[in-house]
């Protein structure tokens, strides 16, 4: 490998200098300003020119020279800290205990290898930051060694997939696997019947499934995490380098929002993909979508800035038509998959009309117009039923904001990771703060990123989303929140002049801000962790757990009623179109104090209309009890004091049980006796 | 048009015919090998994650390439890798549900139109 400074022979350095800066001309002098960092591989490529077929420029490479010493250490100082950072993940991982999580979730489980290998991690990545000749490779290297660390732990640690979600979309995609891709596009299914007028991101699973000859998306639904979360590396790298040529910065701000995408909406889901494919439609907006703007009173020294860039410039007519028409493809494949992004999408788009350089009343039309056609169309039913629910909820700000179904955390566990998460998203907008307060001409600049993140903000008024609302907006939010702070973390360079021309190597930092980089960075990863894995002890299914509600399924007639005491447990969604649900948690007021009153009176009184052949059922499982504890969704002792009535009851029969729950079934007594006992002895088993 | 560019995208007569092949190989190998296979599983998935999305960029990919310079490579191909995999992943999506919609969706129908689209986008040749 040709190190840098040599080149294939008979090719002076000068004559290659002169004619790349012939190639980036593009009749303004600006363009020589395009890179104030210039790219040390670009020595690497052979010389501009006619193009000469790859052999001849493999029989013109002079010998390789073996590595001197040197450049030995500096290629040992950059991959030893990633070999032995993953080295000691891995082993992490073989001493990682998981049959009796606490409260703390993975982050209480994991050996202090796993903490070493993260730091190591943070270490190296910090370190080859400072180092001008590695900023491509190296900082993409350390990049997945952090997803690896941060989402791949969990599907590699556990045997089955986490969290209650996974398993409800691997049953929608089970559903029309065996159905034959028949979608219900009415309120049939209830709850449910969104993910068949949004059918997007699960016909595109159940066409994977079948092309590979999978049985179900079982056995790659825990690597969603990690692949999701990969995927958005491009996009997000894409997006940062518009408003920054330091690659410093913009590698920075991509680990900032890993660190800081603690809400988990990675999991097999809409909204991954979703996400992913925001981000994209977003990147190639910011990139190509460009127009040329007069530069106002700030512009040339904005752009001599050396962590700013210099505006993207604005393409031909013709070939904006063209990214118009690329963009279609992706815009409506989200219209088609998920509710709420394409409409934050079209906020965004919509809220860059208001920057000159991003006018494009096309592309916003785009954005709004394809997904509302399709929810004119194949989401009618949901917006006929749900839209005077929407208008009453519209406005409520106190409510909509309010994260999650009025649960709290209980236990020194749960509340702690809640004070974790608060703190790391905290965190994350006062650096953003004060990454705008340091740099002014990023926060002009970068005014776009700023706009688009803060797009999403009026949804939080708009509707609760079943209570998630608060945390989609920080996820759609923490690009630009990344951005800006990661400048934050580096200092405002010595006056530049005033030229626009003017370029030179990226300013040198100081040792001290790779020592707060280091510490910055490092804080954020140790708080992603319980973060991010603190709840695994709801999240976490174990295989007897699965298998006693398969046991149910297999057993339940058609147009049965399966109750549990909280929605939080594996496959509860199993063959969901034949059944129907009820999760006892949802109960609120009066009808609470019924059940923790009387419990199995109340479920006598819910479960009475059900008629033969169909039956009901009670499931209550660890989970359920796991999550009703820590959340704090019902009082401590209910789940066992539901459990003690309905088992000292008569008219329910325990039928199914092991280590992970037990299952009732419903026997009510027979309508014609009058006289007899309640008790009858041959129902009684 | 740039080194790193072309390095991406399809040019040429051959690499157009071969990219056109590649969802009639896939189809090939989701009938010769058996369900579940490494083999079967590779081919898949490289040619969802990007035979699509490769050819319908290469019929629309528009010009003006506004990065110069040597230092913007990693971008310029950041940014095809980007399309390649938003594109196929979005007609894999588009596809599927459409199939469904209309009530005849199977897996190998969504192949066969994914490899259909492929060809037909991949074959024209290149604008410039």
């Amino acid at each position: 490998m040709l190190s840098k400074g040599e080149h294939t022979q008979g090719e002076p350095q000068a004559s290659r200098g002169v004619a790349r800066m012939q190639e980036s001309g593009t009749g303004s002098s600006r363009a020589t300003a395009t890179d104030a960092d210039p790219d040390p591989e670009a020595d690497l490529l052979p010389p501009p020119g006619p193009r000469r077929s790859i052999s001849r420029s493999l029989l013109r490479r002079p010998t390789v020279r073996p590595l001197s010493v040197q450049q030995l250490t500096v290629h040992l100082v950059r991959a030893g800290p990633l070999a032995l950072g993953i080295a000691l993940w891995a082993w992490s991982l073989r001493r990682t205990e998981v049959a009796d999580l606490g409260g703390f979730g993975l982050a209480a489980a994991v050996p202090w290898m796993f903490w070493a290998a993260l730091g190591l991690i943070v270490l190296g990545f910090v370190g080859v930051l400072r180092s001008p000749a590695a900023r491509t490779l190296w900082p993409a290297a350390y990049t997945v060694g952090l997803l690896l660390i941060q989402r791949a732990t969990q599907a590699l640690v556990y045997p089955t997939p986490l969290y209650a979600w996974t398993w409800k979309h691997l049953s929608i995609i089970d559903r029309l696997l065996a159905n034959g891709g028949h979608l219900d596009l009415s309120n049939r299914l209830a709850a449910m019947a969104p993910y068949d007028q949004w059918a997007g991101f699960f016909a595109g699973n159940a066409a994977l499934v079948r092309t590979v000859g999978l049985r179900d998306a079982l056995g790659y639904a825990a690597w969603a995490p990690f692949v999701s979360s990969l995927l958005l590396v491009l996009p997000l790298l894409l997006v940062f380098s518009v408003f920054s040529r330091d690659r410093r910065l913009v590698w920075t701000a991509v680990w900032i929002f890993f660190l800081g995408d603690w809400v988990g909406q990675d999991y097999l889901s809409p909204q991954a993909f979703a996400f992913f494919l925001y981000l994209g439609v977003l990147a190639l907006v910011l990139r190509n979508l460009a127009r040329d703007v007069p530069p106002g009173r700030h512009g040339d020294t904005d752009t001599a800035y050396p962590l700013s860039a210099l505006p993207r410039p604005a393409l031909p007519t013709r070939e904006r038509v063209l990214w118009l028409l690329l963009l279609a493809t992706p815009v409506a494949a989200l219209a088609m998959a998920h509710q709420l992004t394409p409409v934050v999408l079209g906020v965004a788009l919509l809220v860059l009309l208001l920057v000159p350089r991003y006018r494009n009343p096309w592309a916003a039309a785009l954005v709004l117009i394809v997904p509302a056609v399709w929810d004119a169309t194949s989401a009618l039913d949901f917006f006929k039923l749900q839209l005077p629910a929407m208008a009453q909820a519209f406005g409520n700000l106190l409510a909509n904001s309010t994260p999650g179904d009025g649960s709290s955390p209980t236990g020194i566990g749960p509340e702690t990771v809640a004070w974790l998460d608060r703190g790391l998203s905290a965190a994350v907008v006062a650096l953003a703060g004060a990454g705008l307060l340091r740099h002014p001409p990023l926060r002009r600049r970068g005014l776009p990123l700023l706009l688009v993140s803060a797009a999403p903000l009026p949804l939080a008024v708009a509707n609760s989303y079943g209570g998630e609302m608060v945390f989609r907006v920080f996820m759609f939010a923490l690009p630009g929140l990344s951005f800006f702070a990661a400048a934050a973390l580096f200092p405002r360079p010595r006056p530049a002049s005033a030229d626009p021309a003017a370029t030179g190597p990226p300013y040198r930092t100081r040792p001290q801000n790779a020592l707060l980089s280091l510490a910055v960075l490092g804080l954020l990863s140790v708080s992603f962790v319980p973060s991010y894995t603190g709840k695994d002890r709801t999240a976490y299914f174990p295989p007897d757990e699965i298998r006693l509600v398969d046991a149910l399924v297999a057993q339940a007639p058609a147009g049965s009623f399966i109750v549990g005491v909280d929605v939080n447990f594996p496959e509860a969604y199993r063959n969901y179109d034949r059944y129907q649900y009820e999760w006892l948690s949802d109960a609120t007021g009066p009808q609470r104090s019924t059940l923790l009153a009387a419990p199995a009176a109340y479920l006598i009184a819910d479960m009475s209309w059900v008629a033969a052949p169909a039956h009901a059922y009670l499931v209550i499982t660890r989970g359920q009890e796991s999550d009703v504890a820590m959340q704090g969704v019902l009082p401590p002792g209910s789940v066992q004091r539901i459990e003690q009535s309905v088992e000292a009851s008569p008219d329910f029969r325990r039928i199914l049980q092991n280590g992970a729950g037990v299952v009732y079934e419903f026997v009510p007594p027979p309508p014609t006796s009058q006289t007899t006992s309640p008790t009858d002895p041959a129902v009684n088993g | 048009m740039t080194r790193a560019g072309t390095a991406v995208l399809p040019t040429g007569l051959a690499v157009r015919l071969a990219l056109a092949a590649t969802g009639w190989v896939t189809v090939a190998c989701t009938q010769a090998l058996p369900d579940a296979f490494p083999l079967r599983t590779l081919v898949v998935l490289g040619f969802v994650l990007l035979g699509p999305g490769t050819a319908l960029l290469g019929l629309l990919r528009p010009g003006g390439e506004p990065d110069r310079g040597p230092g913007r490579a990693w971008e310029r191909t950041a940014q095809n890798v980007l399309l390649q995999l938003m594109l196929s992943l979005s007609l894999l999506v588009v596809t599927a549900t459409t199939l469904m919609l209309l009530d005849c969706f199977t897996g190998m129908r969504t192949l066969l139109a994914l490899a259909t689209i492929t060809t037909v986008t991949a074959l024209p040749p290149a604008r410039r």
